[in-house]
């Protein structure tokens, strides 16, 4: 997206998005708002603020969704564990009646 | 000779038996080594997790300056989790590896024992010439059985061994599955079959399942469901189809219940696998089937260009980097296949320089693929054709901007324009969304409403834009289309973590609760405590057997000194002794193998649960962590963006003074109910504006209408007491009089409503205001009597 019409650093704003840091986000954005913006700069102030908005929330939404996955994985482990667990109880069971019966 | 055979009782294991053992001992070793290097991860996982909840609780409670500090920790912790568990998955799945191979090295160990051992015992019986019946195969110290003692902390970690091998492999035939390999890879023993009749071992590789197609897990499931239930029968002794039974022996039962453990994990894998494929499969159909439709228009004009365009694509771009726009369906599916697809449509012109300019923007339109994205969920394309593209508002000028494609269009070349229009369609879409995410998902997270003028201004930059630079506007619909994706994807991870959430709980109910989990805790330590002194035991018993077989070599060289007779009481004793030490030892490693199990299968039990107990109080932090920088970012952006905020910060002012000059009038005291009534008619009006709503919140307005009822009940009741209290009782008709007196307050307008109250509600206000005024001493007397007439037929009109 072009930014030459705007005296702003969206990179840099990205970046501190990225990390965190809203406050100095913040300070940004507010520079360029409290400008004299004409409709052609403010609608690209709001399209660039809503795609660095996309971009950090679908980072944010693959990172938890991995952690959704792995606790799906676990759980699935636990359930297959579960299902193993018996197969050992049924084992040990097994054994000890061919003990009993030597 | 008899003396060399008889002292052969008592030699040492063979090389093969020795070499054995330290094969065991050294896979003993690493899964110890690698239990430990778990154990640490796990405790510095359970670290971490107890930190993000101290700091959730600060946050929750407070934290004033250090709460982003505390936020942006979180986030570091989490990573940190994520990470860690990755470990963790990771060496459990290499300790499930070690582990099959130690319980093959292990069963061919006692293999080994056992045939050595009814080799011995038939040389015994042989040369004795006892009148014993066939010895039983006798159990034999194993030092692996001591050894895994140390080793009790390790928790079968049940996951999936993916294989390396990147190739699939040709799926075994039902009964040809070499039961020694398999044994390997599903940590199970050797099936019996293979002990009576052997057969050379042949490597067979646990295939990675993922990597297999639809057909081909589908012969695996066969051939595995086969020998599944060829190896239940060998194991139930009943007859099969045929009229077949089979006797296992105890042993061969013991083997075929492993196989048959190991099978079914088999089955239970590639039945999720095979699942997995096919509803991949079904998507990816479903998206082929919308492409189709949509292309079937173009294959009616443009066959032979489609073809041209197929081979020109082959030749300029063999890596297929520059895949046109309308690919990614179709590459995604056939990388599911293992294959990709290469063919890439390309302009097919005799303007090079123009096909040149085309293809740089083609390259530029290719959209970025979407991060995080697991299922697009964009509007369906309608169909293309040349007249729908070109009737659509504003394409033919979007269009000419990109070069000329008159001769293109004449010749019926409709791949080129499609992909424009499809890079045209997409920035509508890109359009409307992004218009609907500022007019819903901004607007009710963060209460923040753009003007017409500003969402104008929105779409005039996309249309702009999407011409001056299409790939950018490509991209962002890619996001929002990714945007809709994640949060379908989380809703329907949620919904699945809850399913799976409430399974959990049922077993941890199973187990008996928390309560239940540490009685169990307490059992295993007390179990590991008695196979501590089982083992103790046991080998204070082998070194006892020790010494009865140096009894038997004593008695051999020293025999000849005592005569025949004595040689024959010293070897029959300690012949007798050995046998004896012999059974009670292999009863004793029997017991500990059990115990064994016991406790893997006890701790495994619930170290799971609690394993994924915890992991669930991760994703909670999480989720709440989530919602937290959601809210926090769009706060930072799109407050800030809110370039009216102090315009509309302006007109709430202006609104909220207008809505307190209609309550307040400029003197209070000299207000009258029917100017109080006016003030609530003027202020519906302004509750009724839009600018008004747009700008005060719902419970300001409720505040202003509290302080007019207020005003209107005051007046009322102030109207109402000095009526009555004009009235003049004793005359003719008193009662009529009143009534009429006091008619304006109950009928009319006010009957219905009075300030904000309506219908019943103002009814049962005027009732008990003269409720209030007959109960008032003043009017005890004439007038109370009078009043309860009023009320009574104010109350049931029809009846008086």
């Amino acid at each position: 997206m072009t930014t030459a019409s705007l005296p702003v650093d969206f990179a840099k704003l990205e970046d501190l998005i990225s990390h965190k840091d809203f406050v100095g986000a913040k300070k940004i954005i507010d520079d360029v708002v409290d400008q004299n913006l004409s409709p052609q700069q403010k609608g690209e102030v709001y399209v660039k603020v809503a795609s660095i908005y996309l971009t950090i929330s679908n980072k944010l939404s693959a990172a938890y969704l991995e952690q959704l996955d792995s606790t799906l994985d676990l759980i699935k482990q636990a359930t297959k564990s579960e299902k193993k667990t018996d197969d050992d109880f049924k084992m040990v069971e097994v054994q000890q009646n061919l003990a009993a019966n030597s | 000779m008899a003396q060399s055979r008889f002292y052969e009782q008592f030699s040492d294991p063979s090389d093969q038996e020795t070499t054995l053992a330290e094969q065991i001992e050294q896979e003993e070793l690493a899964v110890a080594e690698l239990d430990k290097q778990s154990q640490a991860l796990e405790e510095e996982k359970a670290d971490l997790v107890k930190r993000t909840l101290v700091l959730h609780k600060k946050l929750e409670d407070g934290a004033g300056d250090f709460e982003e500090e505390f936020t942006i920790e979180l986030g570091n912790i989490n990573g940190n989790i994520n990470v860690l568990l990755k470990k963790i998955i990771d060496i459990n799945a290499a300790k499930e590896r070690k582990n099959a191979v130690l319980r093959s090295l292990k069963t061919q160990n006692e293999r080994l024992v056992r045939a050595e051992s009814r080799e011995k015992a038939e040389r015994k019986a042989k040369k004795v010439k006892t009148k014993e019946g066939p010895t039983k195969p006798k159990g034999r110290l194993d030092n692996s059985v001591a050894r895994a003692f140390d080793a009790l902390d390790i928790l079968v970690a049940v996951t999936d061994t993916e294989n390396k091998q990147d190739t699939p492999q040709k799926p075994p035939e039902a009964g040809k599955v070499d039961k020694a390999t398999k044994q390997q890879q599903t940590n199970k023993t050797a099936p019996v079959s293979k002990e009576r009749t052997p057969q050379p071992q042949q490597e067979w590789k646990k295939p990675n399942f993922k990597r297999l197609s639809i057909p081909q897990l589908a012969e695996y499931k066969n051939n595995f469901e086969k020998e599944l239930e060829r190896e239940e029968w060998m194991l139930s002794g009943n007859q099969n189809a045929k009229g077949r039974s089979y006797k296992a022996t105890p042993a061969e039962k013991v083997a075929l219940q492993e196989s048959i453990n190991g099978i079914r994990a088999l089955l239970t894998e590639i039945e999720t696998v095979l699942t997995q494929k096919k509803e991949a499969k079904q998507a990816a159909d479903d998206a082929k089937a919308k492409k189709s439709k949509k292309l079937t228009d173009t294959a009616n004009t443009d066959d032979d260009a489609a073809e041209d365009d197929a081979e020109e694509s082959e030749n300029d771009d063999p890596d297929g980097d520059e895949e046109g726009v309308d690919d990614d369906t179709d590459s995604q599916e056939e990388d599911n296949e293992g294959t990709s697809d290469n063919t890439t449509r390309q302009p097919k012109s005799g303007d090079v320089q123009l096909k040149e300019k085309k293809t740089k923007k083609n390259k530029a339109m290719t959209p970025t693929p979407a991060s995080g994205a697991e299922r697009g969920t964009p509007a369906a394309p309608e169909q293309f054709t040349l007249t729908t593209a070109l009737n659509k508002k504003g394409f033919a000028e979007y269009l000419a901007k990109f070069g000329d494609f008159e001769q293109d269009i004449e010749d019926g070349n409709t791949a080129e324009v499609e992909k424009y229009y499809e890079a045209f369609n997409k920035s509508e879409v890109a359009k409307k969304e992004l218009t609907s995410i500022f007019k819903n998902e901004i607007k009710n997270d963060l209460g923040v409403t753009l003007e017409k003028a500003e969402l104008d201004a929105i779409t005039a930059f996309i249309e702009k834009e999407r011409i001056d630079n299409p790939e950018e506007i490509v991209n962002l619909s890619g996001q929002i289309e990714a945007f809709r994706a994640n949060a379908a994807a989380v809703t329907q991870r949620e919904t699945e973590i809850a399913a799976a959430e409430r399974d959990l709980e049922a077993k941890v109910a199973s187990l008996g609760g928390d309560a239940g989990i540490a009685t169990l805790k307490a059992e295993v330590q007390t179990q590991i405590q008695e196979m501590i002194a089982h083992n103790g035991k046991k080998l204070a018993l082998e070194q006892g057997g020790a010494s009865v077989g140096q009894r038997a070599k004593f008695a051999r060289t020293q025999g000849k000194g005592f005569g025949w007779h004595m040689g024959n009481v010293f070897l029959g004793w300690a012949g007798f002794g050995k046998k004896v030490v012999e059974a009670e030892l292999a009863k004793m490693a029997t017991a500990a193998n059990e115990m064994q199990a016991q406790v893997v299968a006890k701790k495994g039990s619930y170290e799971t649960v609690e394993a994924a107990k915890a992991q669930l109080e991760v994703v909670k932090n999480q989720k709440e962590h989530m919602k937290a920088l959601h809210t926090a970012l769009k706060q930072v952006i799109f407050e800030a963006a809110d370039s009216n905020k102090a315009i509309r910060d302006m007109v709430q002012a202006k609104m909220m003074k207008k809505l307190d000059d209609v309550i307040n009038p400029a003197d209070p005291t000299k207000r009258t109910l029917k100017q109080a009534e006016e003030q609530q008619k003027a202020f519906d009006k302004l509750k009724a504006s839009e600018t008004v709503r747009g700008s005060i919140s719902d419970s300001d307005i409720e505040a202003k209408q509290a302080e007019l009822d207020a005003a209107v009940e005051v007046e009322f009741q102030e109207e109402v007491t000095e009526a009555i209290k004009n009235f003049k009782t004793g005359d003719g008709g008193a009662f009529t009089k009143l009534e009429s007196t006091l008619k304006p307050f109950f009928s009319g307008e006010r009957a219905a409503k009075l300030g904000s109250k309506e219908g019943d509600e103002a009814r049962d206000f005027i009732l008990d205001t003269l409720d209030t005024k007959r109960n008032d001493p003043s009017n005890k007397g004439a007038k109370s009597i009078l009043l309860s007439l009023l009320i009574r037929n104010l109350k049931q009109p029809a009846t008086n």
